[in-house]
């Protein structure tokens, strides 16, 4: 199999004249976030990290054929979920989970990751929320400065919309595979760690050399962002804040890679005969022959052949992210295509759109609603791929699911662009401290913000409030989710 | 001192910013000066406004996105003048408070309607203009990508290899400053199309195939010479590209920063090439050249003042050109020659006659007129064969083409709604003349693949102006079918700039009961019905007869006289009891209106200029740039003339003075106001 050579590029010619280790120095204090500071030594723990990864699909559900009539153990399960049937006891179904932002209703759900009121048709969110994180987010910040990439955003969702927000700015996605693969593997290989063996980072020796080319043009335009900045409004300070912080990201990569190579030199004697491991590079990626532009100028993306093709695509490129730790943060988002002619058997509505609306809330037309599951249906059997492949990476005793808490979930709860009752599945114990095989149920309009919390909570995060778990009108169980565990 | 464009300066120049010269020029403000009258008292009517508006429009609950406890005081009222205007019309009319909510009196209400009309509707425009605060904006991704090529004037598009997605901005235009964020992943994109730039005009070993020779000769344009130091020729070279890159001189200091890197570079035995490469890496990520920064002065907050030549120029350049000033401008204001009499207007000429006057119509006619997304537009070809791709491309042109024709000529505005020629080639001809269904064309038709103006004779009804435009057509319906509510929303949004707010919360659901009751005859009562819902009707009222009297142009602009074998009833009554029938007796509806068209079209010219939605405080210069147009024969060229005198366009005040986001109202709905609104100080400007 072919294995894509990083390519001879400026940052390695530079580092040709750099001898000592070389190490950062942030890695060794505490972290300090807005939601909390991480501990330290859950970041230290020997054995594969955890994990977070985000599944995000459009329009909702359908109801009565997601929610199992049980709470308890999964037994029997609805006609969505059947093809989630081998890993029931892998997973654990979430009902009752709401936001009660009543924004008018685009823009409902832009927010929902991050459990925000007072959103507003029209405005950045950053205007309305000026500090808000989604918490996918607020897990990046924490524990993003020990990978590569803080975290991972992809998907292609119409409109350029996102759901992933780091204090008030957007996040975008990257729809493009191809880039995907580039941004992560650019100037490194694809590989596994060896997770199990003596913490790997041992690199605690000198700071990074101040008279790296490479170095002084970033030092050099942060340097005068921070002189004009000192020159503007508030606004405009913010604006650059979002340019320092994009180009620190860029700074923290640059000593990562530097980090990585040093770590690789020749003389290093592996801890154990097997050598870093090679993932598996999805071929297409590996051979170059994936066109996302194809894709587009074809009108391709209204067929579901191609849709799915791509949709498994980007669960591989997840799927290697998490494997070579590249990042622990990941987000897919999936809107769905226009048109789901081979879906959709019923009727002859097949723009989704149209079915969303008529198919969903009280008032549903019973045949757009079969529609709408058939097309929910479809988006399940290919997470449950998804699963299957994680579930059957063995990550040195424990399997990459294992060491994931995924999240299976909607940005709507049905397809009338609804708050209540959000999809929500998890996939994997989450290093133990989730009880999957089991349906909860909570009350009527539980915040969803309280699981977010909770999940936050699970790494390391300490804080005990986010988004609306305590304001919400509708606030319940102290903010937090009993019985996941 | 010399702007690089012409000269090279020495390595011991002075480079002070043109910007200083011009501070002597201008008065201080003299705090001492009075008011004629006092600034209006919000809180004369502001417990009534509690008492019988925030219970639905306050705070918790905001019905029709319209939250009235941003208002605190006359300015942040005057933010939001829009809607203020808009509440004035529902209370007087007696709309609001809704018949079920609690009524003011009778005093209270004229007291209402009195304090709004004399101090908001019927304000002294002038007395409270301002130009609105300096921002720091982004360049759009267009702007951005059109200035990597001109920089150098390179032939490949680097923009588009680094991956960068041009934004989706929805209802409003891209270079709206509050909507343009940087994110980690765009910045990486920005290096990777800095170093594919780079590659194009800086040797770089590994890499020599990419190289191009004209462009890397611009940079090139001088060279270390045996037994000089190559820090001279370095500086001039970095100098020059830096001052084009911040479309501004440089300071001593600024270019000093750059030289450490090339001198560290080279302190690394790093070739000549290579030690440059560095320090111009650094300028195209920096944020004088990814963004647009303009200069505070020492003035005190609010009071405004001319933007600097280099800065205008760069309003300009941007505004017409969607990219940097080229040599002329920069010489032009390098010389403080910009605002001379004759010579501004002289160059908003030259530049429409330019070929890149072709990005304005893109990229201001294609938003505003939406035909810059219509490869997104939903009708699909599987429901109509004939819609390709290219008739897509080719209606797009058509509209296009028709502004240029208007620009360039400086047709009247009017055209837009009414005309009596088009832009076609045969494809989009016979595309919409099927030579199968007419033996003998009804217009003239085009010989080939050019777009060329056709007179449409008796067709002019039908498809003159922008409603008879396949563009307009396709944006506006569904995949297999019209929408007349989205043609009317259309209409009033686009055109008229009386957009109807966002539907309610509730809009997918309508009662159980009402739909068994009756069946619908046909789609058009069918809609009806669908509209019926109190929460729903008022705006459906506004928008469906507008596109039931558009309803014979098929989903992809074809002319039909019947739907599934019903004639089409094109007849519309709007609330304001105006009737008409189908598309030729709307528009002559729309020409009795022109006057509300025309202060749309300047409206929208200058929220694009200037990045940002209008308040109170452009009312003035609205005005004036109407008042100014139509003395001018109505041209487009004169709209853009206008917008380009006007207030804001040439001044500002400084970032400091008045903090946050500017404006409230958006021009699509009744939203919240800014947080702060600007901080009226009258202007002393002698020059305005």
């Amino acid at each position: 199999m072919h294995i894509p050579k990083a390519p001879q590029l400026s940052r390695r010619t530079i580092l040709r004249g750099l001898g000592a280790t070389l190490s950062l120095p942030f890695f060794e204090a505490m972290m300090p976030t807005a939601y909390g500071a991480v501990s330290r030594a859950a970041a230290r723990q020997a054995g594969p990290p955890l994990r977070f990864a985000l599944f995000s699909c459009g329009a909702g559900t359908v109801h009565e054929s997601w929610k199992p009539k049980n709470t308890g153990a999964l037994t029997e399960l609805p006609s969505i979920l059947k093809a989630m049937e081998p890993y029931k006891d892998d997973m654990l179904l979430l009902s009752g989970l709401s936001h009660s932002n009543k924004g008018s209703h685009g823009v409902r759900h832009k927010g929902h990751l991050t459990g925000v009121l007072g959103l507003v048709e029209n405005k950045p969110l950053k205007e309305t929320n000026p500090n808000a994180s989604s918490f996918d987010q607020a897990i990046a910040q924490a524990i993003g400065d020990q990978t590569f990439l803080a975290s991972l955003e992809m998907g292609n969702l119409p409109a350029k919309a996102t759901h992933h927000y780091r204090n008030g700015d957007e996040q975008p996605l990257e729809p493009d595979p191809r880039r995907i693969f580039e941004r992560m593997f650019k100037d490194r290989e694809p590989r596994i760690p060896e997770w199990g063996a003596a913490s790997s980072s041992a690199g605690a020796a000198a700071g990074l050399p101040v008279d790296s080319v490479e170095r002084s043009v970033l030092d050099l335009v942060m340097q005068d962002t921070k002189r004009l900045q000192a020159k503007l409004g508030k606004t405009d300070r913010d604006r650059l804040d979002q340019y320092l912080t994009s180009v620190r990201s860029i700074e923290k990569q640059i000593a990562f890679l530097e980090r990585e190579v040093a770590m690789r030199k020749p003389d290093r004697a592996p801890s154990t005969a097997l050598d870093y491991m090679a993932p598996h590079v999805p071929e297409m990626i590996a051979n170059g022959t994936y066109d996302y532009d194809q894709l587009q100028k074809e009108d391709a993306y209204r067929e579901v052949d191609i849709y799915g093709q791509y949709l498994d695509l980007l669960g591989d490129l997840m799927i290697l992210a998490l494997q070579t730790d590249t990042t622990r943060v990941v987000g897919l988002n999936h809107e769905g295509i226009n048109e789901w002619t081979g879906v959709v058997t019923v009727g002859f509505e097949r723009h989704y759109h149209s079915l969303q609306h008529t198919g969903n809330g009280r008032q549903s037309d019973e045949i757009a609603r079969e529609g709408c599951r058939q097309v929910h249906e479809w988006f399940t059997r290919r997470f449950a791929h998804l699963v299957g492949k994680m579930k059957a990476i063995d990550e040195g005793g424990t399997s990459l699911l294992d060491n994931t808490l995924l999240m299976y979930t909607s940005y709507m709860a049905h397809g009338g662009h609804s708050g209540e009752d959000f999809p929500v599945a998890l996939l994997g114990n989450a290093q133990g401290t989730l009880r999957p095989g089991r349906h909860v149920a909570y009350q009527e309009k539980t915040p969803h913000s309280n699981l977010m919390l909770e999940i936050m909570n699970r790494f390391g995060l300490e804080t005990d409030e986010f988004g609306e778990s305590k304001t919400s009108p509708n606030a319940a169980y102290n903010g937090r989710l009993p019985d996941l565990v | 001192m010399s702007y690089p464009a012409s000269q090279i300066g020495t390595a011991d120049s002075r480079l002070l910013p043109v910007a200083m010269a011009c501070l002597a020029a201008l008065p201080l403000f003299s705090g001492s000066r009075a008011f004629a009258e006092p600034v209006p008292d919000y809180n004369e009517i502001q417990p009534l406004v509690e008492k019988y508006c925030y219970e639905c429009h306050g705070g918790n609950k905001t019905e029709a996105a319209l939250d009235l406890t941003k208002s605190k005081d006359f300015a942040s009222v005057l933010n939001d003048r829009k809607q203020w205007v808009l509440a004035l019309d529902a209370i007087d009319f007696g709309e609001m408070p809704p018949k079920k909510a609690a009524q003011p009196s009778k005093a209270e209400r004229a007291q209402l309607v009195d304090w709004l009309s004399q101090h908001v509707l019927n304000f002294d425009a002038e007395k409270f203009k301002s130009p609105g605060p300096g921002m720091v904006r982004r360049l759009t991704i267009a702007e951005y990508r059109n200035t990597m090529r001109d920089l150098m004037g390179l032939k490949s598009d680097v923009v588009a290899e680094a991956g960068i997605q041009p934004e989706d901005p929805g209802e409003h235009f891209d270079t709206q400053a509050n909507h343009l964020s940087v994110s980690p992943l765009l910045m990486e994109k920005y290096l990777a199309a800095a170093d594919a730039m780079l590659a194009r005009i800086v040797p770089t070993s590994g890499k020599e195939a990419l190289l191009d020779r004209e462009a890397s000769a611009r940079l090139f344009f001088t060279r270390p010479v045996e037994g000089q130091n190559p820090a001279v020729a370095a500086n001039q070279i970095i100098h020059r590209f830096a001052a084009w890159a911040f479309r501004r001189p440089l300071e001593e200091e600024e270019l000093a920063r750059f030289m450490q890197i090339f001198q560290l570079a080279q302190s690394k035995n790093y070739s000549f090439e290579e030690s440059i490469r560095a320090p111009l890496r650094a300028v195209l990520i920096h944020p004088n050249f990814l963004y647009r920064i303009e200069q505070d002065r020492n003035v005190p907050p609010g009071q405004s003042y001319p933007v600097t030549d280099f800065e205008l120029a760069a309003r300009l350049s941007y505004f017409l050109w969607s990219s940097m000033p080229d040599a002329e401008l920069f010489a032009l204001a390098d010389r403080g020659e910009l605002r001379q009499p004759g010579v501004l207007m002289q160059q908003v000429d030259r530049m429409i006659r330019d070929p890149k006057a072709e990005r304005f119509i893109r990229n201001f006619g294609g938003q505003w007129l939406g035909f810059r997304k219509l490869d997104a537009a939903l009708p699909e070809q599987r429901y109509f064969p004939d819609f390709t791709p290219e008739i897509r491309d080719a209606m797009a042109q058509e509209t296009a083409s028709f502004l240029m024709h208007l620009l360039r000529s400086n047709g009247s505005i009017y055209e837009i709604l009414d005309a009596d020629y088009t832009f076609l080639n045969r494809q989009l001809a016979e595309y919409y003349y099927p030579p199968d269904d007419y033996a003998e064309p009804p217009i003239e038709m085009p010989a080939g693949d050019e777009f060329q103006k056709v007179s449409l004779k008796a067709e002019a009804d039908r498809r003159g102006g922008i409603l008879g435009h396949g563009s307009f057509h396709a944006l506006t319906s569904f995949p297999d079918r019209t929408s007349p509510s989205e043609r009317g929303k259309w209409v009033l949004g686009h055109i008229l700039g009386t957009p109807p707010p966002p539907p309610p919360p509730n809009a997918s659901f309508f009662d159980e009961d009402e739909v068994q009751q009756k069946q619908p005859k046909n789609f058009r009562e069918k809609l009806a019905m669908h509209a019926s819902e109190p929460a729903c009707a008022g705006c459906h009222a506004k928008m469906d007869p507008i596109g039931f009297a558009l309803d014979n142009f098929d989903p992809v602009g074809r002319w039909r006289e019947e739907v599934s074998g019903e004639a089409i009833d094109t007849f519309g009554k709007l609330p304001s009891g105006e009737t008409f029938k189908g598309v030729d007796g709307f528009k002559a509806l729309l020409m009795n209106n022109r006057e509300e068209f025309a202060r749309n079209l300047v409206d929208q010219l200058l929220r694009y200029a200037l990045g940002r939605e209008l308040a109170g405080y452009d009312e003035f210069a609205a005005r004036k740039a109407v008042k100014e147009l139509q003395e001018n024969g109505n041209g487009f060229a004169s709209a853009i003339k206008a917008v380009v005198n006007s207030y804001p366009f040439q001044h500002r005040i400084n970032s400091q003075g008045v903090g946050t986001s500017p404006v409230a109202n958006t021009n699509s709905s009744l939203t919240q106001p800014a947080v702060q609104a600007v901080q009226l100080e009258p202007s002393n400007n002698p020059q305005q």
